[in-house]
Protein backbone atom coordinates (compact mmCIF):
# COMPACT_ATOMS: atom_id res chain seq x y z
CA UNK A 1 0.00 0.00 0.00
CA UNK A 2 1.26 3.42 -0.89
CA UNK A 3 0.27 6.50 1.06
CA UNK A 4 0.92 9.90 -0.41
CA UNK A 5 0.54 13.31 1.13
CA UNK A 6 0.95 16.56 -0.75
CA UNK A 7 1.18 20.16 0.36
CA UNK A 8 1.95 23.44 -1.41
CA UNK A 9 3.50 26.46 0.21
CA UNK A 10 3.49 29.90 -1.35
CA UNK A 11 6.83 31.67 -1.19
CA UNK A 12 6.33 35.39 -0.80
CA UNK A 13 8.80 36.53 1.85
CA UNK A 14 11.51 35.26 4.19
CA UNK A 15 8.92 33.92 6.64
CA UNK A 16 7.72 31.47 4.01
CA UNK A 17 11.22 29.96 3.75
CA UNK A 18 10.76 29.02 7.36
CA UNK A 19 7.29 27.59 6.84
CA UNK A 20 8.49 25.53 3.86
CA UNK A 21 11.45 23.93 5.63
CA UNK A 22 9.57 23.37 8.87
CA UNK A 23 6.72 21.73 7.00
CA UNK A 24 9.17 19.44 5.20
CA UNK A 25 10.85 18.56 8.47
CA UNK A 26 7.56 17.68 10.10
CA UNK A 27 6.33 15.66 7.12
CA UNK A 28 9.60 13.74 7.07
CA UNK A 29 9.46 13.07 10.80
CA UNK A 30 5.88 11.81 10.39
CA UNK A 31 6.88 9.09 7.94
CA UNK A 32 10.06 8.07 9.74
CA UNK A 33 13.04 9.98 8.29
CA UNK A 34 15.84 10.45 10.81
CA UNK A 35 16.82 13.85 12.14
CA UNK A 36 20.01 14.02 10.05
CA UNK A 37 18.01 13.51 6.85
CA UNK A 38 15.44 16.04 8.02
CA UNK A 39 18.17 18.61 8.55
CA UNK A 40 19.70 17.87 5.14
CA UNK A 41 16.45 18.26 3.27
CA UNK A 42 15.36 21.29 5.33
CA UNK A 43 18.69 22.98 4.61
CA UNK A 44 18.43 22.24 0.88
CA UNK A 45 14.90 23.68 0.86
CA UNK A 46 16.14 26.69 2.79
CA UNK A 47 18.86 27.36 0.20
CA UNK A 48 16.57 27.01 -2.79
CA UNK A 49 13.57 28.89 -1.43
CA UNK A 50 15.89 31.69 -0.36
CA UNK A 51 17.04 31.91 -3.97
CA UNK A 52 13.41 32.19 -5.04
CA UNK A 53 12.77 35.09 -2.66
CA UNK A 54 16.07 36.75 -3.50
CA UNK A 55 16.10 36.45 -7.28
CA UNK A 56 12.52 35.84 -8.39
CA UNK A 57 10.54 37.50 -5.62
CA UNK A 58 7.92 34.77 -5.39
CA UNK A 59 7.28 31.13 -6.14
CA UNK A 60 5.77 27.91 -4.87
CA UNK A 61 7.16 24.94 -2.97
CA UNK A 62 5.34 21.61 -3.37
CA UNK A 63 6.16 18.92 -0.86
CA UNK A 64 5.07 15.34 -1.53
CA UNK A 65 5.77 12.54 0.88
CA UNK A 66 5.07 8.90 0.22
CA UNK A 67 5.22 5.65 2.15
CA UNK A 68 5.14 2.17 0.72
CA UNK A 69 5.89 -1.13 2.38
CA UNK A 70 9.50 -0.98 1.21
CA UNK A 71 10.35 2.72 1.06
CA UNK A 72 9.75 6.16 2.48
CA UNK A 73 10.35 9.11 0.22
CA UNK A 74 10.00 12.86 -0.07
CA UNK A 75 9.84 14.85 -3.27
CA UNK A 76 10.07 18.60 -3.24
CA UNK A 77 9.41 20.79 -6.24
CA UNK A 78 10.32 24.45 -6.03
CA UNK A 79 9.24 26.69 -8.86
CA UNK A 80 9.34 30.39 -9.55
CA UNK A 81 8.38 32.67 -12.40
CA UNK A 82 11.35 35.00 -12.20
CA UNK A 83 14.04 35.86 -14.73
CA UNK A 84 15.53 32.35 -14.60
CA UNK A 85 19.14 31.25 -14.17
CA UNK A 86 21.22 32.45 -17.12
CA UNK A 87 23.90 29.75 -16.91
CA UNK A 88 22.69 26.71 -15.01
CA UNK A 89 26.02 24.83 -15.36
CA UNK A 90 27.88 27.77 -13.90
CA UNK A 91 25.34 28.21 -11.10
CA UNK A 92 25.95 24.58 -10.13
CA UNK A 93 29.67 25.28 -9.63
CA UNK A 94 30.96 25.76 -6.11
CA UNK A 95 31.72 29.35 -5.27
CA UNK A 96 29.85 30.91 -8.17
CA UNK A 97 27.43 33.64 -7.12
CA UNK A 98 25.75 36.60 -8.73
CA UNK A 99 24.16 37.86 -5.55
CA UNK A 100 27.09 38.26 -3.16
CA UNK A 101 26.43 34.98 -1.34
CA UNK A 102 28.86 32.15 -0.65
CA UNK A 103 27.98 30.43 -3.91
CA UNK A 104 27.41 27.15 -2.11
CA UNK A 105 23.62 27.08 -2.17
CA UNK A 106 22.80 25.27 -5.41
CA UNK A 107 25.73 22.82 -5.56
CA UNK A 108 25.43 22.27 -1.80
CA UNK A 109 21.72 21.53 -2.02
CA UNK A 110 22.46 19.01 -4.77
CA UNK A 111 24.90 17.18 -2.51
CA UNK A 112 22.43 17.17 0.37
CA UNK A 113 19.77 15.14 -1.44
CA UNK A 114 19.65 11.87 -3.43
CA UNK A 115 18.27 13.30 -6.61
CA UNK A 116 18.39 16.85 -7.92
CA UNK A 117 16.90 18.11 -11.18
CA UNK A 118 16.97 21.68 -12.36
CA UNK A 119 15.48 23.36 -15.40
CA UNK A 120 15.42 27.07 -15.91
CA UNK A 121 14.19 29.47 -18.52
CA UNK A 122 12.97 33.06 -18.24
CA UNK A 123 9.56 32.88 -16.59
CA UNK A 124 9.87 29.40 -15.12
CA UNK A 125 12.56 27.84 -13.00
CA UNK A 126 11.83 24.40 -11.58
CA UNK A 127 13.96 22.44 -9.17
CA UNK A 128 13.12 18.92 -8.03
CA UNK A 129 14.63 17.35 -4.95
CA UNK A 130 14.20 13.79 -3.86
CA UNK A 131 15.25 11.70 -0.93
CA UNK A 132 14.26 8.13 -0.17
CA UNK A 133 15.15 5.57 2.46
CA UNK A 134 14.18 1.96 3.04
CA UNK A 135 11.07 1.61 5.15
CA UNK A 136 11.94 0.02 8.48
CA UNK B 1 -37.63 8.78 -23.55
CA UNK B 2 -34.92 7.72 -21.21
CA UNK B 3 -32.48 10.09 -22.87
CA UNK B 4 -34.82 13.03 -22.45
CA UNK B 5 -35.11 12.34 -18.76
CA UNK B 6 -31.38 12.32 -18.35
CA UNK B 7 -30.92 15.58 -20.18
CA UNK B 8 -33.62 17.35 -18.21
CA UNK B 9 -31.96 16.12 -15.01
CA UNK B 10 -28.69 17.58 -16.20
CA UNK B 11 -30.25 20.96 -16.90
CA UNK B 12 -31.71 20.96 -13.42
CA UNK B 13 -28.29 20.10 -11.95
CA UNK B 14 -26.66 22.92 -13.83
CA UNK B 15 -29.27 25.34 -12.51
CA UNK B 16 -28.77 24.16 -8.96
CA UNK B 17 -24.99 24.43 -9.32
CA UNK B 18 -25.34 27.98 -10.66
CA UNK B 19 -27.67 28.85 -7.81
CA UNK B 20 -25.14 27.58 -5.27
CA UNK B 21 -22.29 29.50 -6.91
CA UNK B 22 -24.41 32.65 -6.87
CA UNK B 23 -25.04 32.31 -3.13
CA UNK B 24 -21.33 32.13 -2.26
CA UNK B 25 -19.88 35.18 -0.52
CA UNK B 26 -16.79 35.03 -2.76
CA UNK B 27 -16.15 35.55 -6.42
CA UNK B 28 -16.25 32.61 -8.84
CA UNK B 29 -15.29 33.28 -12.41
CA UNK B 30 -14.65 31.09 -15.43
CA UNK B 31 -12.73 32.28 -18.45
CA UNK B 32 -11.82 30.71 -21.78
CA UNK B 33 -8.25 30.30 -23.05
CA UNK B 34 -8.20 33.96 -24.15
CA UNK B 35 -9.48 35.26 -20.80
CA UNK B 36 -12.99 36.03 -22.06
CA UNK B 37 -15.44 35.73 -19.17
CA UNK B 38 -17.67 32.65 -19.50
CA UNK B 39 -19.25 32.80 -16.08
CA UNK B 40 -19.30 35.17 -13.13
CA UNK B 41 -21.30 34.63 -9.96
CA UNK B 42 -23.35 37.27 -8.12
CA UNK B 43 -20.61 38.24 -5.68
CA UNK B 44 -18.26 38.77 -8.61
CA UNK B 45 -20.82 41.02 -10.27
CA UNK B 46 -21.25 42.94 -7.01
CA UNK B 47 -17.48 43.43 -6.67
CA UNK B 48 -17.23 44.68 -10.23
CA UNK B 49 -20.39 46.76 -9.84
CA UNK B 50 -21.75 45.40 -13.11
CA UNK B 51 -24.28 42.90 -14.44
CA UNK B 52 -23.25 39.55 -15.84
CA UNK B 53 -24.80 40.46 -19.20
CA UNK B 54 -22.34 43.36 -19.46
CA UNK B 55 -19.22 41.38 -18.64
CA UNK B 56 -19.98 38.10 -20.43
CA UNK B 57 -17.57 37.43 -23.30
CA UNK B 58 -15.33 40.35 -22.34
CA UNK B 59 -11.74 40.16 -21.04
CA UNK B 60 -11.49 39.56 -17.29
CA UNK B 61 -8.61 42.02 -16.97
CA UNK B 62 -10.87 44.84 -18.17
CA UNK B 63 -12.93 44.44 -15.01
CA UNK B 64 -10.39 43.31 -12.41
CA UNK B 65 -6.86 44.68 -12.17
CA UNK B 66 -3.92 43.20 -10.30
CA UNK B 67 -0.16 42.96 -10.60
CA UNK B 68 -0.62 39.49 -12.16
CA UNK B 69 -3.05 40.54 -14.86
CA UNK B 70 -1.80 40.18 -18.44
CA UNK B 71 1.53 38.71 -17.27
CA UNK B 72 2.94 35.18 -17.01
CA UNK B 73 2.37 35.47 -13.28
CA UNK B 74 -1.38 35.12 -13.75
CA UNK B 75 -2.17 31.91 -11.91
CA UNK B 76 -5.12 31.15 -14.18
CA UNK B 77 -2.73 31.28 -17.14
CA UNK B 78 -0.34 28.97 -15.30
CA UNK B 79 -3.17 26.65 -14.28
CA UNK B 80 -4.19 26.31 -17.93
CA UNK B 81 -0.60 25.91 -19.09
CA UNK B 82 0.72 23.55 -16.42
CA UNK B 83 -2.55 21.72 -15.76
CA UNK B 84 -2.36 22.29 -12.03
CA UNK B 85 -4.23 24.05 -9.26
CA UNK B 86 -2.69 27.20 -7.85
CA UNK B 87 -3.54 29.13 -4.72
CA UNK B 88 -2.06 32.56 -4.40
CA UNK B 89 -2.47 35.91 -2.71
CA UNK B 90 -2.66 39.19 -4.45
CA UNK B 91 -4.26 42.60 -4.31
CA UNK B 92 -6.99 43.42 -6.79
CA UNK B 93 -8.73 46.57 -7.87
CA UNK B 94 -12.30 46.18 -9.03
CA UNK B 95 -15.41 48.34 -8.89
CA UNK B 96 -13.29 51.24 -7.61
CA UNK B 97 -11.99 49.34 -4.57
CA UNK B 98 -8.60 47.77 -3.86
CA UNK B 99 -8.30 44.88 -1.40
CA UNK B 100 -6.15 41.81 -0.66
CA UNK B 101 -7.43 38.51 -1.98
CA UNK B 102 -6.54 34.86 -2.13
CA UNK B 103 -7.34 33.21 -5.42
CA UNK B 104 -7.51 29.59 -6.40
CA UNK B 105 -7.05 28.93 -10.08
CA UNK B 106 -7.65 25.60 -11.79
CA UNK B 107 -7.98 24.51 -15.37
CA UNK B 108 -11.48 24.28 -16.86
CA UNK B 109 -12.16 21.14 -18.93
CA UNK B 110 -14.72 20.09 -21.47
CA UNK B 111 -16.46 16.72 -21.45
CA UNK B 112 -13.46 15.03 -23.10
CA UNK B 113 -11.02 16.36 -20.54
CA UNK B 114 -9.39 18.98 -22.78
CA UNK B 115 -8.43 22.21 -21.08
CA UNK B 116 -10.69 24.91 -22.48
CA UNK B 117 -10.13 27.69 -19.97
CA UNK B 118 -9.67 28.43 -16.29
CA UNK B 119 -11.76 28.76 -13.15
CA UNK B 120 -10.95 31.27 -10.50
CA UNK B 121 -12.22 31.33 -6.95
CA UNK B 122 -11.46 34.56 -5.12
CA UNK B 123 -11.78 35.34 -1.39
CA UNK B 124 -11.51 38.79 0.17
CA UNK B 125 -8.85 38.41 2.89
CA UNK B 126 -8.72 41.98 4.24
CA UNK B 127 -9.37 40.82 7.83
CA UNK B 128 -6.91 37.93 7.65
CA UNK B 129 -4.14 40.15 6.37
CA UNK B 130 -4.76 42.63 9.18
CA UNK B 131 -4.45 39.90 11.82
CA UNK B 132 -1.35 38.42 10.18
CA UNK B 133 0.35 41.79 10.15
CA UNK B 134 -0.29 42.11 13.88
CA UNK B 135 1.15 38.66 14.54
CA UNK B 136 4.18 39.42 12.41
CA UNK B 137 4.71 42.68 14.26
CA UNK B 138 4.67 40.75 17.54
CA UNK B 139 7.12 38.13 16.37
CA UNK B 140 9.46 40.86 15.14
CA UNK B 141 9.36 42.42 18.61
CA UNK B 142 10.20 39.10 20.21
CA UNK B 143 13.10 38.61 17.79
CA UNK B 144 14.53 41.99 18.66
CA UNK B 145 14.32 41.23 22.33
CA UNK B 146 16.11 37.95 22.03
CA UNK B 147 19.66 38.97 21.16
CA UNK B 148 21.12 40.07 24.48
CA UNK B 149 24.88 40.22 24.82
CA UNK B 150 26.07 39.16 28.27
CA UNK B 151 29.33 40.15 29.85
CA UNK B 152 30.72 36.90 31.22
CA UNK B 153 34.05 38.09 32.63
CA UNK B 154 36.49 40.91 32.12
CA UNK B 155 37.21 40.84 28.41
CA UNK B 156 34.69 38.09 27.58
CA UNK B 157 31.21 38.62 26.18
CA UNK B 158 28.76 35.94 25.19
CA UNK B 159 25.79 36.03 22.85
CA UNK B 160 23.46 33.05 23.03
CA UNK B 161 21.43 32.80 19.81
CA UNK B 162 17.98 31.30 19.98
CA UNK B 163 15.61 30.70 17.14
CA UNK B 164 15.74 31.40 13.47
CA UNK B 165 18.25 33.79 12.01
CA UNK B 166 17.09 35.75 9.01
CA UNK B 167 18.84 38.57 7.21
CA UNK B 168 17.29 41.30 9.30
CA UNK B 169 18.05 39.62 12.56
CA UNK B 170 21.56 38.67 11.49
CA UNK B 171 22.33 42.32 10.89
CA UNK B 172 21.09 43.13 14.37
CA UNK B 173 23.17 40.36 15.89
CA UNK B 174 26.32 41.63 14.21
CA UNK B 175 25.68 45.18 15.39
CA UNK B 176 24.85 44.12 18.95
CA UNK B 177 27.88 41.92 19.27
CA UNK B 178 30.32 44.39 17.75
CA UNK B 179 29.15 47.33 19.84
CA UNK B 180 29.32 45.26 23.01
CA UNK B 181 32.85 44.13 22.12
CA UNK B 182 33.81 47.80 22.02
CA UNK B 183 31.83 48.75 25.13
CA UNK B 184 33.25 45.96 27.24
CA UNK B 185 36.72 46.11 25.72
CA UNK B 186 36.30 42.42 25.10
CA UNK B 187 39.05 40.35 23.51
CA UNK B 188 36.93 37.24 23.23
CA UNK B 189 33.31 36.92 22.18
CA UNK B 190 31.38 33.67 22.27
CA UNK B 191 28.57 33.14 19.81
CA UNK B 192 26.50 30.20 20.98
CA UNK B 193 24.29 28.64 18.31
CA UNK B 194 22.88 25.77 20.39
CA UNK B 195 19.39 27.27 20.05
CA UNK B 196 19.58 27.70 16.27
CA UNK B 197 17.76 24.78 14.66
CA UNK B 198 19.23 25.10 11.19
CA UNK B 199 22.16 26.82 9.58
CA UNK B 200 22.15 27.30 5.84
CA UNK B 201 24.70 29.12 3.70
CA UNK B 202 23.14 32.52 4.25
CA UNK B 203 23.31 32.15 8.04
CA UNK B 204 26.85 30.76 7.72
CA UNK B 205 27.79 33.81 5.71
CA UNK B 206 26.46 36.08 8.46
CA UNK B 207 28.53 34.17 10.99
CA UNK B 208 31.65 34.53 8.83
CA UNK B 209 31.05 38.26 8.47
CA UNK B 210 30.59 38.64 12.22
CA UNK B 211 33.86 36.82 12.86
CA UNK B 212 35.89 38.97 10.48
CA UNK B 213 34.30 42.18 11.77
CA UNK B 214 35.08 41.05 15.32
CA UNK B 215 38.69 40.41 14.40
CA UNK B 216 38.95 43.96 13.08
CA UNK B 217 37.94 45.16 16.52
CA UNK B 218 40.62 43.01 18.07
CA UNK B 219 38.39 40.27 19.41
CA UNK B 220 38.51 36.53 18.76
CA UNK B 221 35.10 35.07 18.19
CA UNK B 222 34.37 31.54 19.28
CA UNK B 223 31.36 29.74 17.88
CA UNK B 224 29.90 27.07 20.11
CA UNK B 225 27.04 24.64 20.04
CA UNK B 226 26.91 23.31 16.48
CA UNK B 227 24.76 20.20 16.60
CA UNK B 228 26.10 17.08 14.82
CA UNK B 229 23.38 17.39 12.17
CA UNK B 230 24.21 21.01 11.50
CA UNK B 231 27.95 20.28 11.33
CA UNK B 232 27.41 17.47 8.83
CA UNK B 233 25.08 19.57 6.72
CA UNK B 234 27.48 22.52 6.63
CA UNK B 235 30.32 20.29 5.48
CA UNK B 236 28.15 18.82 2.72
CA UNK B 237 27.14 22.30 1.66
CA UNK B 238 30.81 23.10 1.30
CA UNK B 239 30.88 25.92 3.82
CA UNK B 240 34.39 26.33 5.14
CA UNK B 241 34.50 27.38 8.78
CA UNK B 242 38.02 26.07 9.40
CA UNK B 243 39.43 29.56 9.99
CA UNK B 244 37.05 30.01 12.86
CA UNK B 245 37.47 28.78 16.41
CA UNK B 246 34.59 26.43 17.06
CA UNK B 247 33.83 24.37 20.13
CA UNK B 248 31.30 21.59 20.50
CA UNK B 249 29.72 22.80 23.68
CA UNK B 250 29.32 26.15 25.37
CA UNK B 251 31.31 24.73 28.30
CA UNK B 252 34.34 24.07 26.10
CA UNK B 253 33.91 27.48 24.52
CA UNK B 254 33.95 29.23 27.88
CA UNK B 255 37.06 27.39 29.00
CA UNK B 256 38.74 28.22 25.69
CA UNK B 257 37.79 31.87 26.15
CA UNK B 258 39.40 31.92 29.60
CA UNK B 259 42.56 30.44 28.14
CA UNK B 260 42.59 33.13 25.48
CA UNK B 261 42.35 35.93 28.05
CA UNK B 262 45.09 34.27 30.10
CA UNK B 263 42.99 32.79 32.85
CA UNK B 264 42.38 29.22 33.75
CA UNK B 265 39.21 27.53 34.90
CA UNK B 266 39.91 25.63 38.10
Amino acid sequence: MIEISEISIDLRNEDDILIARQTARKKMADIGFGSADQTRMATAISELTRNVIKYAGEGVCHIVTGTSSSEICIKVEIEDYGPGIVDVDKAMEDGYTTGGGLGAGLPGAKRLVNDFQIESQPGLTKINLEMSRPHV
Amino acid sequence: MVNENVSSDNVENVDIAKDVLNQLPCMVMAVDLDFNILFLNNTGCEWMGDDFENVEGKKCYDFVQSSHCRTDNCRVKQAMKNDRKYVWRNEITTGGKTFPIEYTASPLRDKDGNIVGGVEYVIDITERVKIEEEVQEHSRTIMELSTPVIKLWEGIVILPLVGVIDTMRAQQIIENLLSSIVENEATVAILDVTGVPMIDTSVAQHILKTVSAGKMLGAEIIITGFSPNVAQTLVTLGVDLSDIITCGSLKDGVSKAFTLVGRKLV
